[in-house]
């Protein structure tokens, strides 16, 4: 796909969204998608733990964000913006008691060279964890994927839940603890495994 | 069992936040504690996990969002370009032939180059008659004299120039002056036609019924602009030979890595090229006939050079459709290294000749 305005900030492509022209708009429009549209997903994804409901807050999310541009707003952090309107319709999505499944999505791993035993070994963890991770609280469990799966600092996330920074660690230290303690036997069984497997192999 | 403070520092380690003044007591108490090592390395499969993964946007997502979104789906709109780009090219490509074939006089019939005694005839009375006693002088003296006035009166009992008894067509062909027989002295009807090895052609052609590159860059072509297009001026050499002022534009995949870095680039910019071609396609009366076009240019980063073989379809007199395989090979250096693009496609294209 081309991207003619890849050179743009995020403010001129926002400015650029609440132009009269349509395609200048669209262009603009595509354009801040392309960039933050995986981050939208994983947190949508990891948030409501269910496929369609993921997708159905990720579409609404950028359809408010197309909405919001034709508004009078000056606009600083336009990442942050995205993920606020995500996280406020997450959030009234799980206060309305839907229920909370598993979520069964192929996911983007970097191809590595390792053995198909450790890629086993990598996807039951993978399923492991994310059955843990739905069993975090809500609040815990976003401060959680914006630090480590999104990648924001403790003071962006802070912005983004209106919580404070020291607030943020906490909840990210103790959702990682939680997540430590659940995996905890896995991971212990699978360190045996792998020393016996390493014994047997030099015998 | 874990003390929470150290617990604490193990996350704030993992996390960058770790004091330094905080770092040789947590070290201190990891060589002593294997719970703590314990829960180090469950801590850093853990982290490692939860950064490796994220769940891939499904394609059909990003269709419906934009339908909502009222936009044209993106895929679709670069094919109506593309589509617009050749029609718009083709209709000004056969307004240019159209424009040559409306400004070329009409051909003589006659294959010779100069016009037949019998075009003679029907063009030397269009003349100013001679005066009488003009028509009298010898018929072998030289025809210096200036042409007369029209006569004044009507030139009925004006015997004609030149009868048109079979048995006399021979000898009544005044000889000419050099200067009349000079081509551009002769009426326009009677000009020599045009040789057809030797009019200029102009051709356009598109890059992109089916396209392969080595090495392949799925990376985003960077530029808006037109692309896979090539424009040509031909001028024939012979009947089957014919040289050629070639430009055109299109993106070339490239990877170059950096013996200094050690990091490698991959790129997929939109270069323009211009060459000078040789072009053979034999001089048959076919519909279809086979052609070889060889080029050799330049572009901004280093050297091009072009193969194209395939058919010539010939849609007219003066315009052809050709299709054929074309190869590419572009060198460019990078820091004293030399790097090749090699590319592979189906072009299409139209040329139009006087």
């Amino acid at each position: 796909m081309e991207r003619p305005l890849a050179n743009c900030s995020d403010e001129e492509l926002f400015a650029l969204m609440g132009s009269p022209n349509r395609q200048r708009a669209e262009a603009a429009f595509r354009e801040l998608y392309a960039r933050y549209s995986q981050r939208v997903y994983s947190y949508c994804a990891r948030i409501l733990g269910n496929r369609q409901d993921a997708q159905d807050v990720f579409q609404e999310t950028f359809l408010r964000f197309w909405q919001s541009a034709h508004q009078e707003r000056t606009m600083t952090n336009v990442p942050a913006f995205l993920l606020r309107i995500a996280r406020n319709l997450c959030f009234n999505f799980l206060r309305d008691q839907h229920p909370t499944t598993e979520f069964e999505e192929e996911l983007h791993t970097p191809p590595t060279s390792s053995s198909p035993e450790h890629q086993l070994e990598r996807a039951e963890l993978s399923t492991i964890l994310h059955r843990a991770l739905a069993q975090l609280p809500a609040e815990y469990r976003e401060a959680l994927v914006l630090r480590e799966q999104i990648g924001l600092s403790y003071a962006e996330i802070a912005h983004i839940v209106g919580a404070s920074e020291s607030a943020v660690k906490v909840r990210v230290f103790r959702a990682k603890e939680k997540l430590r303690q659940l995996l905890a036997p896995y991971i212990e069984e699978l360190q045996h495994y792998r020393q016996s497997s390493s014994t047997q192999r030099e015998l | 069992m874990i003390p929470a403070e150290y617990l604490q520092r193990l996350h704030e380690l993992l996390d960058g936040e770790l004091p330094a003044e905080a770092e040789e007591g947590l070290f201190y108490a990891l060589a002593a504690n294997a719970e703590l090592r314990a829960a180090l390395r469950q801590l850093i499969l853990v982290q490692r996990t939860l950064v490796r993964e994220h769940p891939s946007i499904p394609a059909q997502l990003e269709q419906q969002l934009f339908q909502r979104l009222g936009f044209a789906e993106q895929g679709i709109r670069q094919r109506w370009q593309t589509g617009a780009i050749a029609v718009g090219s083709a209709l000004l490509g056969f307004a240019l032939g159209a424009l040559l074939f409306l400004r070329t006089p009409e051909p003589s019939p006659s294959p010779l180059p100069y016009p037949s005694p019998a075009v003679l005839e029907m063009a030397l009375p269009m003349r100013a008659p001679a005066a009488p006693s003009a028509l009298r002088a010898p018929i072998s003296a030289p025809h210096t004299a200036p042409h007369p006035s029209p006569p004044e009166s009507p030139a009925i009992t004006v015997q004609p120039v030149f009868p048109r008894e079979p048995s006399m067509a021979t000898f009544t062909t005044p000889r000419l002056s050099p200067a009349e027989l000079s081509p551009s002295a002769l009426p326009e009807s009677a000009q020599p036609p045009a040789s057809p090895g030797s009019s200029l052609r102009v051709g356009i052609r598109f890059l992109g019924l089916w396209q392969q590159s080595s090495p392949e860059v799925t990376l985003p072509v960077q530029s808006s602009g037109v692309r896979n297009l090539y424009l040509s001026v031909e001028q024939p050499l012979s009947a089957a030979h014919a040289i050629a002022l070639e430009a055109g534009s299109e993106d070339f995949p490239q990877v170059f890595s950096s013996e200094r870095t050690g990091l490698q680039y991959r790129q997929r910019p939109t270069l323009l090229w211009v060459g000078l071609a040789h072009h053979w396609e034999p001089s048959v009366e076919a519909s279809v006939v086979p052609f070889l076009h060889t080029l050799l240019g330049g572009t901004v980063v280093g050297p091009l050079g072009k193969a194209w073989v395939g058919s010539a379809i010939r849609l007219g007199e003066h315009s052809r459709l050709r299709i054929g395989l074309e190869g590419t090979l572009l060198l460019y250096r990078f820091e004293g290294q030399w790097f090749s693009t090699r590319k592979l496609g189906i072009s299409y294209g139209m040329a139009f000749s006087r």
